[in-house]
């Protein structure tokens, strides 16, 4: 291998140790390309650094932004989907314990953090996620084995 | 199929989005973007998702969306991108001196959008010169000259 095959290669030397002895090998006889290899070390781990994945809490507004748009995407088929994550999710803080299949609880077990800031954007302008539109959305729209499925057949709008 | 599609796009939004979106941020450097950009992603998983090859791992499809809708919205809006950052306005996590390490976000300014997309694809998120190729429709070769040309650009100002 040559120094600008390994130079290549330095990416995933980073991010796969061990993976490729003879590059490693290689870095042990040459400066320049040990250098380079440091620098990206460097550069690698400023960026880990300075520019992290955003904080998990920060992001329940935006992702339900994309549960909202999706559904709205959705809606635009010919076959109307009904039970959305936000719908999944809002539900689940009025109604704990009614999910019964897999990809139901995966949604009530996933985060309970996340499901507090959910609770607490309710009110916020402009964000409201009206647990009664939710109900209504899906009574409307969801077939009779889903809305048995949520336990919604007698669900009483509160407003 | 549509609802099985549905349940899937919605378990990987809990489940990826705080990466894309972190993606999305290092790439454009701006929140609302980015934001804007992650919601594309999942919408365009979505409609694409027969695309998508079940043998391999969600994030590396939704990766290679991601990069591919990022550096499109970064071409569009080249005089944007970054010269309204702040460099940890990110999150507003004032990141110490000392965890720096020598590399500083704004420094990401000096780099095309070609080469900002192929740089952090390779050494952070481990995407091959293929793929990159692929996301930023151009060739392999295109893609090496963009990531050699981001090293030395990074080195001069680091040094």
């Amino acid at each position: 291998m040559t120094c600008k095959d390994i130079r290549d290669l330095l990416p995933e030397i980073i991010n796969n140790p061990g993976k490729y002895p003879e590059a490693e090998a290689h870095l042990q006889s040459c400066a320049d390309c040990r250098e380079e290899f440091a620098f990206l070390q460097e550069l690698r781990e400023g960026i880990r650094v300075t520019l992290p994945d955003p904080d998990p809490l920060e992001t329940a507004i935006p992702k339900l932004k994309t549960v909202r748009r999706l559904r709205w995407e959705r809606s635009r088929r010919p076959v109307f989907a009904a039970v959305s994550l936000a719908a999944v999710m809002a539900l689940t803080l009025i109604l704990p314990g009614v999910f019964t299949t897999d990809d139901l609880q995966f949604y009530a077990d996933y985060d309970t953090e996340t499901e507090k800031v959910l609770s607490s954007i309710d009110m916020e302008e402009g964000w409201q996620i009206s647990t009664d539109e939710i109900a209504m959305y899906l009574l409307e729209n969801a077939d009779m084995e889903t809305i048995k499925e949520l336990g919604l057949e007698n669900y009483q709008v509160q407003s | 199929m549509n609802k099985t599609r549905k349940h899937i796009i919605d378990k990987w939004i809990v489940q990826y989005y705080d990466a894309v979106l972190g993606m999305a941020l290092r790439l454009t450097g701006n929140r609302d973007d980015a934001e804007d950009c992650a919601q594309d992603v999942f919408v365009r998983a979505w409609r694409k998702f027969d695309s998508f090859r079940g043998d391999s791992h969600p994030m590396a499809w939704l990766k290679t969306i991601t990069y591919n809708i990022c550096y499109n919205h970064l071409n569009r809006n080249k005089s944007k991108a970054w010269n309204e950052m702040d460099e940890n306005q990110h999150y507003d996590i004032p990141v110490p001196e000392d965890q720096k390490r020598g590399f500083d976000p704004s420094l990401l300014k000096l780099l095309s959008p070609g080469e900002k997309a192929v740089l952090l694809a390779r050494i952070y998120d481990g995407l091959s010169f293929r793929e990159v190729a692929e996301c930023l429709n151009t060739t392999e070769n295109s893609a090496k000259v963009s990531y050699h040309n981001a090293i030395k650009k990074l080195r001069k100002a680091m040094s």
